[in-house]
C-alpha cells in the first residue's frame, strides 16, 4: 500500500483509499525522518553553533584589536562605552547587571558552586545543650539547595558572559558607526524599536524570564537529581547526597528497582495502559466535543446560551470536588448502582471502578464529561471564525452539509487546532487529575506484578506513589526523564509535521 | 477604546494585587506556632491559654495554625526551617520527619516523665536508635467492631459467623474495607491468645530499613497450616457473603441512613472517628465492642481478629527559637490534665495510663471497645512501603464480585503474597 | 420547486427535532452531577453519603453556616483570597498568553522555531517532581513566608507563556492583510498589535480569560505550601480539604457540597456574562476589522 503511486492513480482511487494510501505513506516516512534528523539536522546544527561560536570569538577579537578606549574600558566595565557615547539605556542596563551579578555571586552563589562538585560534605548533627539538657541541631550542608543554588548561579554566570558579549559587540559596532560618520541610535530610537522591530523582545521578556526561572530551571534540577543517590536513606536536610553517574538508569532500565522482572513488566503494562488511554482520552474528546459545537452554533438551533452554560457548568466545579463526587457515584454502593437498581434494570452493582477492565472504560467516558466543555468553547470560537462564503459556495457547487463537514470544517479545524490536539494527548500522558482523584491507581493488580501500581494508574500516578512514601527521587527522576524524552520525540515529530505549522504562512 | 479596557483591566490587577500585599504583610513569626487539625482549633486554642496561664514565665506569644497530620508532614517535608514549632504527627512518619530534620529529641529528664505517665507501647512508639522525638497523646488510631445491638446480641457480635447471620436474618450488611492496607492485616496479625499468631517486625539501621520480616509462612500454633493461609482463606470466603460489604466511611455512612427510614447497617469495623455518626443515625442501637473471631474451614478452629495500633505525638521542630519553652508546651498538650481535656471536647483516646482507667473512658463505648481490642493490637511501627503495597494488593484481590484470588488460587497468590513482604 | 423547498424545510425541521433531542440527553448527562451535587448540600441528614438519591430532609442550614459558623471553617475569607488569587491570575496570564502567541504568530525573529517547540516538550515534565525546585527559588527572592500570596500567583503565572498554542492558532487565522494594511499607513508592530490584533481576539481572550480564572480555585498542593498552616490565608480548595478529614467528613460533607456549589457560581456568571462578546466578537470580527 505504501508503494509510491502515480499521480493518476492516486486520483483514481476511492476517498477510503486515498485515507489509507496517505496514512500508510505516513508511517513510511517517519524513519526517513529520523535518519534525515541523524544525518543531516544534527551536523548542520554542529556546524551552525560551530560557525556561531567562530564568529562570536572573532567579534570579540575584533574588539580587542581595534576597539579605542571606551570599547575596549567595556571588557570591564559593562556599558562604559556605551554610556560615553550617550546611549543611556543600553549602558546603564549593562552596568545594571554587571553590579547585579557580582553582588550574587560574592554573597550568595559562590559558596553554592564551590560545593557543587561533592553536593556537601558536612552532615548536619546534634549537640547537647548544656544549660537545657536539649539536643540541638546542628545543620549540615543541604545537598538539594546546592544542587539548586549551584545550578542557579550556573544559568545566571552563563547570563553574564553572554551580557558581556553583547556590551563588548555593541560597543565595538557603535565605534565603528561613530567613526563612520552615521547615526548612532539615542536612547529614544533604542526605546521606540522596543515597539517595532524588537517588539517580541518587549513581549517575550518577561514570559521568558518567568519559564526559565519556574520551569526551564527546575527541570534542570530534576534532570541533575537524576545523577545522584537522593532517596530514603539520602533525604536531605539531615542527609547528604551525591554524585553517582548512571547507576539510576542502569536500575531502571535494567529492571533492577525492588524486584526486577515484576517491575519491568508492571512499567511496560502501564506504559501500554498509558498510551491506550491518552489516544482514547485525547480523540473521543476531540471528535464528540466538535460535533456537540456544530450542533450548538446550527443556526436555527435556539438557546445557544443554554446549552453552552451548561456544558460550562461542569467546568465550574472544580476538579477535586466533581471527580470526588464522580468516584462516589460510580461506587458499588453508590448511587447510580443504586437507581439502576431501584429501576429493576441491573440485579448486581456494577463495578464501574473496581473492575481492572471496566474502570478504564469508566475513567474514559468520565473524562469524556470533563473534556468536552474545553473542546466545545474552542472548536467554537474557531467555528465561527470560519468565514461564512466558504460554505456559501459549497451551497453553491450542491455540497450537503456531511460533505462540507468533510470539506471545510474538518480541515479548517485541523488545521488551526493540531497543536491543541497534541497538547492535549500530552496533557493525558500526564493526566494526574482524573485517575487520582477518581480511582487512585486502584483496582489492585494481581500478584506478579509490583505491588505498589494499581490497574489504573498511569506512569505520573505511579511516580507520584514512588516518591510520595519512599522519597525514590533519583529513580523517579530517571523515569520522569525517560517518559519526558518518549513524550518530547513524538510530539515534536507529529507537530512539526502538522499542516498548523507546516502551512502557517500561506493558510488565507 | 480597546486601550482604555486593558488599562482598566490593569488597573484591576495592581488593586488585586496591592489587596493582596495588604493581606499578607500582617503575618509575623516571632514566637511559637503549634500545628493541629482544623477540628481541634478551638480545643488547642484551650490548651494554649492554659499553658501561658500556669506558666506566667512564659512571654512569648503562641499562636495555633492549621495543619492536619498529613499536612504538617507534606508542608516540612519540603522546608521544615519555617514549619510550626510544635506539631502533632501519627508515629509511622516518625522516621520521614526525622530525616527531613523536623523533630528534635526530647530531654532526658521529659523522657522519664513521660514513660512513667503513658503506655509503654505509646512511648516506645516514639523512640529510634534511642533517642524519643514525640510526646505521645493518643492511642486510638486503631480500629474495632461497631454494630447495632438491636439485631444482633454482644453474642453475636463476637464472632464474624454471628455478625453475618444475624445481618442475614435482619437484611441488614456487615461493611470492611478489604482494599484498605491497613484493615486487611485484622486477618494475620496478632500474637496474643487465640490470634493467629502472625507478626511482622523492620528492624532499621539509623532511618534506613536493614530487615523487614514477616512470619505469615509459618504454621498456626497447633496446626499444619500457614498463617497466610489461615487468614487468607477466611478472607475469601468472607467475600463471597452476600451479606459482607467492602467499603471505606462515605460506604459505613450510606448503609447507616440506609433508605432514609430505616438503617441497612448490622455491623462495620471501623475506628474511633465515625463514633459520632454512628451513634447518631443508631440511636439506641450503637454498640461497639472488640474485633469478633472467625471460623476457618482450614482448622476449623475459631480465631481472634487482630488489629494495627498507631499512636499520635506532639514534636517539637529543632529549628523552633525557643527550644526549652517549645518542649514545656508540647510536654503540657500531652500532659494527663490534658489528655483529660482533649477527652471531653473530642473523644480523643488517652495514650495516658490514668486517664485510661478514669470511669468516663470506660462509658463511652467506642474507646472501651479500643481498649479491649488493644489486647490483640500489634503496635504499627515505622512500616515500609512493601508492608503497605503487600496488604493491599491482596486484599484488592481478594475482594470485588469477581475476584482475582478465589479458593482455587488461593495458594500460589498467597506464595507471591508472602514475597512482597521483602524489602 | 415549491415542493422541493418544502421538503427541504422539513428534512431541516427533522434534522432541528434529532439535534435538539440530543442536546437534552447531553445536558442531562452534563447536569446530573451538578444536579447531585446540589442535593447533596441541601441534605439535612449528616454522613458523607447517602444509598438514595432524593435528600429525605431538605436545609438551607448548610450554606447558612458556611458564613454564620466560621469558627472552625473560614469560609467567606478563603472564598475572598481565592477571587483575589484568580483575578490577579486572570490579568497577569492573559495579558502573557495574548503576547506570546502575538509574537509568536506574527512577528519574525530567531530562535522562534525552537522556542515554539521548546515551549511545547516543557510541559511534559511532571510539575509535582519540581514542587521543592519552586519551593526554594521562591524563596531565595522571599516570596514565600510574609508575602507568600504574591509568590503564589508568581508562581500560577510564571509559565503561562506555554499555553501559547490556542492563541496563536486562532491569530494565524486572522489574515495577515489586515496588518499588511496597517504597516503600509505606517503603524508600528505594537500598534498593529493594539489596533488590529486584539479587537479581533475578542472569543480567544475571554477563551484565555476563563480557563485562567478557574485554575486557582482547585490548586491545592502548592497553596498549601504556602499557607504553610496559616488558617487566614488558606485558599479554598485547601480549607475545604479540612473538611473532608476522616476526623471531619461524616459531619462537614454536606457543608463542602454546599461550598463547592458556591465556588462554582462566580465562575459560571463570569461564563454566562462574557458569553455575549465571545459569540459577538467571532461573529462580527473577522470580516468587518
Amino acid at each position: 500500500m505504501a508503494q509510491p503511486v502515480s499521480e493518476l492513480d492516486y486520483l483514481k482511487m476511492t476517498a477510503w483509499q486515498k485515507f489509507c494510501y496517505k496514512f500508510a505513506l505516513f508511517f513510511k516516512t517517519i524513519p526517513i525522518v529520523f535518519l534525515n534528523f541523524f544525518k543531516i539536522k544534527i551536523p548542520s546544527a554542529f556546524k551552525k553553533a560551530g560557525l556561531g561560536f567562530k564568529n562570536i570569538g572573532l567579534n570579540i577579537y575584533y574588539a580587542a584589536k581595534n576597539g579605542d578606549a571606551k570599547t575596549r574600558t567595556s571588557f570591564v566595565i559593562f556599558g562604559f562605552s556605551q554610556l560615553a557615547r550617550k546611549q543611556w539605556l543600553r549602558g546603564l542596563l549593562l552596568l545594571a547587571f554587571e553590579v547585579l551579578f557580582i553582588l550574587y555571586l560574592s554573597l550568595f552563589g559562590w559558596r553554592y558552586l564551590a560545593l557543587f562538585n561533592t553536593l556537601g560534605t558536612k552532615t548536619s548533627g546534634w549537640v547537647v545543650n548544656p544549660d537545657t539538657g536539649i539536643k540541638e541541631l546542628v545543620t549540615g550542608d543541604n545537598s538539594l539547595l546546592i544542587l539548586l543554588y549551584g545550578l542557579l548561579t550556573i544559568v545566571f554566570m552563563l547570563a553574564f558572559l553572554y551580557a558581556w558579549y553583547q556590551s563588548i559587540k555593541s560597543a565595538y559596532s557603535a565605534q565603528q558607526i561613530v567613526e563612520a560618520r552615521h547615526h548612532l541610535p539615542t536612547a529614544k530610537e533604542d526605546l521606540r524599536s522596543f515597539t517595532n522591530e524588537q517588539y517580541h523582545k518587549t513581549l517575550l521578556g518577561v514570559p521568558l524570564l518567568g519559564l526559565t526561572v519556574f520551569t526551564i530551571l527546575p527541570i534542570i534540577f530534576m534532570i541533575f537529581v537524576a545523577f545522584t543517590n537522593y532517596d530514603k536513606a539520602h533525604t536531605p536536610p539531615s542527609n547528604l547526597f551525591t554524585w553517582i553517574g548512571f547507576e539510576n538508569f542502569v536500575t531502571v532500565l535494567g529492571g533492577g528497582l525492588s524486584n526486577g522482572v515484576s517491575f519491568g513488566l508492571t512499567f511496560g503494562r502501564i506504559l501500554l495502559w498509558t498510551v491506550v488511554w491518552a489516544f482514547f482520552a485525547t480523540f473521543s474528546n476531540y471528535i464528540l466535543g466538535i460535533i456537540v459545537a456544530i450542533m450548538i452554533n446550527k443556526k436555527s438551533i435556539r438557546l445557544k446560551k443554554l446549552w453552552r452554560t451548561v456544558l460550562v457548568l461542569t467546568i465550574a466545579v472544580p476538579q477535586f470536588v466533581s471527580l470526588l463526587l464522580m468516584s462516589q457515584m460510580l461506587a458499588d454502593s453508590g448511587v447510580i448502582n443504586n437507581l439502576l437498581k431501584s429501576w429493576g434494570l441491573i440485579d448486581n452493582a456494577i463495578p464501574f471502578l473496581t473492575d481492572g477492565k471496566l474502570a478504564k472504560v469508566t475513567i474514559i467516558v468520565v473524562n469524556i464529561w470533563v473534556g468536552i466543555p474545553y473542546t466545545m468553547l474552542i472548536s467554537t470560537g474557531i467555528l465561527m471564525n470560519i468565514p461564512e462564503d466558504l460554505y456559501e459556495s459549497a451551497k453553491m457547487d450542491g455540497a450537503g452539509p456531511v460533505k462540507a463537514f468533510f470539506k471545510i470544517t474538518l480541515p479548517y479545524m485541523l488545521h488551526v487546532t493540531a497543536p491543541y490536539l497534541i497538547t492535549q494527548f500530552i496533557g493525558n500522558l500526564n493526566n494526574f487529575n482524573v485517575i487520582f482523584l477518581l480511582t487512585g491507581g486502584n483496582p489492585a493488580l494481581p500478584f506478579g506484578y509490583d505491588t505498589s501500581a494499581g490497574d489504573t494508574d498511569l506512569l505520573i500516578t505511579w511516580l507520584y506513589k514512588l516518591i510520595s512514601r519512599d522519597n525514590a527521587y533519583g529513580v523517579a527522576s530517571v523515569i520522569s526523564i525517560l517518559m519526558f524524552v518518549l513524550t518530547a520525540v513524538v510530539s515534536l515529530f507529529v507537530y512539526n509535521r502538522s499542516s498548523a505549522v507546516k502551512n502557517e504562512e500561506d493558510f488565507m | 477604546m480597546r486601550k482604555k479596557r486593558i488599562v482598566s483591566l490593569l488597573a484591576c490587577g495592581v488593586i488585586a494585587a496591592g489587596t493582596t500585599v495588604g493581606l499578607t504583610a500582617c503575618s509575623s513569626n516571632d514566637g511559637i506556632t503549634v500545628w493541629g487539625s482544623q477540628d481541634e482549633q478551638a480545643t488547642l486554642q484551650q490548651m494554649v491559654d492554659l499553658f501561658l496561664e500556669q506558666n506566667s514565665d512564659v512571654t512569648i506569644p503562641i499562636k495555633v495554625g492549621v495543619a492536619s497530620a498529613a499536612d504538617a508532614v507534606t508542608n516540612l517535608s519540603v522546608d521544615a526551617t519555617v514549619g510550626a514549632d510544635v506539631y502533632c504527627y501519627v508515629n509511622d512518619q516518625l522516621i520521614n520527619l526525622i530525616n527531613y530534620t523536623a523533630l528534635q529529641p526530647i530531654p532526658e529528664a521529659a523522657v522519664a516523665r513521660i514513660k512513667e505517665a503513658n503506655t509503654e507501647a505509646s512511648v516506645n512508639s516514639a523512640e529510634l536508635n534511642g533517642d524519643y522525638y514525640g510526646y505521645p497523646y493518643a492511642a486510638d488510631n486503631g480500629y474495632f467492631l461497631y454494630y447495632n445491638k438491636n439485631i444482633m446480641t454482644e453474642e453475636e457480635a463476637g464472632s464474624l459467623e454471628g455478625i453475618l447471620e444475624a445481618c442475614k436474618k435482619n437484611r441488614k450488611y456487615f461493611i470492611y474495607n478489604m482494599t484498605e492496607a491497613w484493615y486487611v492485616g485484622a486477618f494475620f496479625l496478632g500474637t496474643a491468645e487465640g490470634c493467629v499468631g502472625g507478626t511482622y517486625d523492620v528492624e532499621y539501621e539509623g532511618t534506613v530499613v536493614s530487615s523487614a520480616s514477616t512470619n505469615f509462612d509459618q504454621n498456626v500454633p497447633g496446626t499444619e497450616h500457614s498463617i497466610a493461609k489461615v487468614g487468607g482463606d477466611a478472607m475469601v470466603r468472607l467475600n463471597s457473603n452476600k451479606w459482607f460489604i467492602s467499603g471505606d466511611d462515605s460506604t459505613v455512612a450510606q448503609y447507616l441512613t440506609g433508605d432514609g427510614t430505616d438503617t441497612m447497617f448490622g455491623a462495620c469495623i471501623s475506628g474511633t472517628w465515625n463514633a459520632s455518626i454512628i451513634q447518631e443515625k443508631l440511636g439506641d442501637g450503637y454498640a461497639a465492642t472488640k474485633l469478633p473471631t472467625f471460623h476457618s474451614e482450614v482448622t476449623g478452629e475459631d480465631y481472634q481478629m487482630g488489629s494495627l495500633m498507631g499512636y499520635k505525638h506532639f514534636g517539637v521542630n529543632p529549628h523552633t527559637k525557643h527550644a526549652s519553652e517549645a518542649h514545656r508546651l508540647a510536654e503540657f498538650l500531652t500532659s494527663e490534665a490534658m489528655q483529660e481535656l482533649r477527652f471531653d471536647k473530642l473523644q480523643t483516646g488517652p495514650s495516658n495510663k490514668n486517664v485510661a482507667k478514669l470511669p468516663k473512658i470506660g462509658e463511652s463505648v467506642a474507646l472501651s471497645a479500643l481498649i479491649k481490642q488493644g489486647d490483640y493490637a500489634t503496635p504499627q511501627g515505622v512500616f515500609p512501603d512493601s508492608y503497605w503495597n503487600a496488604m493491599k494488593a491482596f486484599g484488592g484481590n481478594v475482594c470485588g464480585k469477581t475476584p482475582t484470588i478465589t479458593l482455587d488460587n488461593l495458594d500460589s497468590n498467597l506464595a507471591d503474597f508472602i514475597k512482597a513482604f521483602k524489602e | 420547486m415549491a415542493k422541493k423547498f418544502r421538503s427541504k424545510k422539513r428534512a431541516e425541521r427533522t434534522a432541528n427535532a434529532v439535534i435538539y433531542i440530543i442536546l437534552t440527553v447531553i445536558s442531562i448527562v452534563w447536569l446530573f452531577p451538578f444536579f447531585y451535587l446540589v442535593l447533596q448540600s441541601l441534605r439535612g441528614e449528616a454522613g458523607a453519603s447517602t444509598l438514595y438519591f432524593w435528600p429525605k430532609q431538605w436545609t438551607f442550614d448548610n450554606y447558612i453556616k458556611l458564613f454564620t459558623d466560621t469558627a472552625t471553617f473560614n469560609f467567606p475569607r478563603w472564598y475572598g483570597i481565592t477571587l483575589i488569587i484568580s483575578v490577579v491570575v486572570t490579568v497577569i496570564q492573559t495579558t502573557i498568553v495574548l503576547v506570546t502567541s502575538y509574537a509568536l504568530s506574527r512577528l519574525r525573529f530567531r530562535l522562534r522555531k525552537p522556542l515554539m517547540n521548546l515551549m511545547l516538550i516543557l510541559g511534559m515534565f511532571p510539575g509535582f517532581m519540581s514542587m521543592t525546585a519552586v519551593y526554594f527559588i521562591l524563596k531565595l527572592i522571599g516570596l514565600t513566608q510574609n508575602l507568600g500570596l504574591i509568590g503564589l500567583i508568581l508562581v500560577y503565572v510564571a509559565s503561562s507563556c506555554m499555553g501559547y498554542y490556542i492563541c496563536k492558532g486562532f491569530f494565524d487565522t486572522i489574515p495577515k492583510s489586515l496588518d499588511e494594511a496597517a504597516r503600509i499607513d505606517g503603524a508600528s508592530r505594537q500598534t498593529v498589535f493594539f489596533k488590529v490584533i486584539l479587537p479581533l481576539a475578542k472569543p480567544i481572550i475571554i477563551y484565555t480569560v476563563l480557563t485562567s480564572f478557574m485554575a486557582p480555585w482547585g490548586e491545592y498542593m502548592f497553596a498549601s505550601l504556602i499557607a504553610n498552616g496559616d488558617y487566614d490565608y488558606f485558599n479554598v480548595a485547601v480549607g475545604l480539604r479540612q473538611m473532608l478529614q476522616r476526623e471531619t467528613v461524616q459531619q462537614y460533607f454536606t457543608r463542602f457540597c454546599a461550598a463547592s456549589v458556591l465556588i462554582s457560581i462566580p465562575i459560571t456568571v463570569l461564563f454566562f456574562w462574557l458569553q455575549k462578546y465571545y459569540v459577538q466578537g467571532v461573529t462580527g470580527g473577522s470580516v468587518k476589522g
